[in-house]
């Protein structure tokens, strides 16, 4: 599971039945830059850095500018958005507050 | 699994219904074993209750929705047990046929390296 952001939705002219009530989000992962002291991601801070992009089906209502924790893999698609969706990675909570204290990474300050 | 250090919390009341009260931690990995797979940081439940700056075993996949609880949680990674220390030796850092990484620049205090004679000598004793 991983912490990312709403960046977008995304829609499809066609696309699969099973899909076409379903809400696709634009996400892109958080990632945290080492030495930046306590983070808290709802601030928006800059030590939170993004990375890559995927996209996530959402049944929980997430809005541009939310974190979210967005799970993969086909069991944790049964489990929470039911069979026989064509996705991988699934919304499985809004995110209230994160901290991250990066100070104690365990890496060497560059 | 993966080897890491639990740098954060994660709260959310808006989730998906299965998921409970289940304790959510931010793992920071620097040390992947079959498969490596170098995330920058891994979400994953706490039955366990480790606390942050420990040293944490990290499960992904099946075994980690055991672990948090039962195999219907819609989690695919859980901490598993709080690590007092790992040994590694420095030569199957280097073996091609060993399905394992470490994080460049790592300094757990947890984590020792030793040479394989080293080793053959604990054994021995």
């Amino acid at each position: 599971m991983r912490l990312c952001r709403v960046i977008g939705s995304v829609w499809g002219g066609k696309e699969a039945d099973s899909l076409r009530q379903e809400k696709l989000l634009r996400v892109q992962e958080v990632s945290f830059a080492a030495g930046a002291g306590t983070v808290d991601i709802s601030t928006n801070s800059p030590a939170a850095v993004k990375s890559g992009i995927l996209v996530a089906l959402d049944q929980l209502g997430a809005g541009v500018g939310e974190y979210v924790l967005v799970a993969h893999g086909s069991r944790v698609r049964d489990l929470t958005v039911g069979a026989g969706l064509p996705v991988k990675d699934v919304v499985v909570a809004i995110i209230d507050a994160a901290e991250c204290d990066t100070s104690i990474f365990p890496e060497v300050a560059p | 699994m993966i080897l890491g250090r639990v740098v954060g919390n994660v709260w959310a009341t808006r989730k998906s219904e299965r998921l409970g009260n289940l304790k959510l931690a931010i793992v920071r990995p620097y040390c992947w074993y079959n498969p490596i797979v170098p995330t920058d940081h891994v979400v994953a439940a706490d039955q366990v209750g480790a606390e942050i700056g420990q040293d944490v075993l990290v499960c992904i996949g099946q075994p980690g929705r055991w672990m948090a609880g039962d195999c219907r949680t819609p989690v695919e990674a859980s901490i598993m047990a709080i690590v007092d220390e790992t040994t590694i030796p420095r030569a199957s850092l280097e073996d091609p046929q060993v399905p394992f990484a470490l994080r460049p620049g790592f300094a757990p205090t947890t984590l020792r390296l030793t040479d394989e004679t080293t080793m053959a000598e604990d054994r021995r004793r």
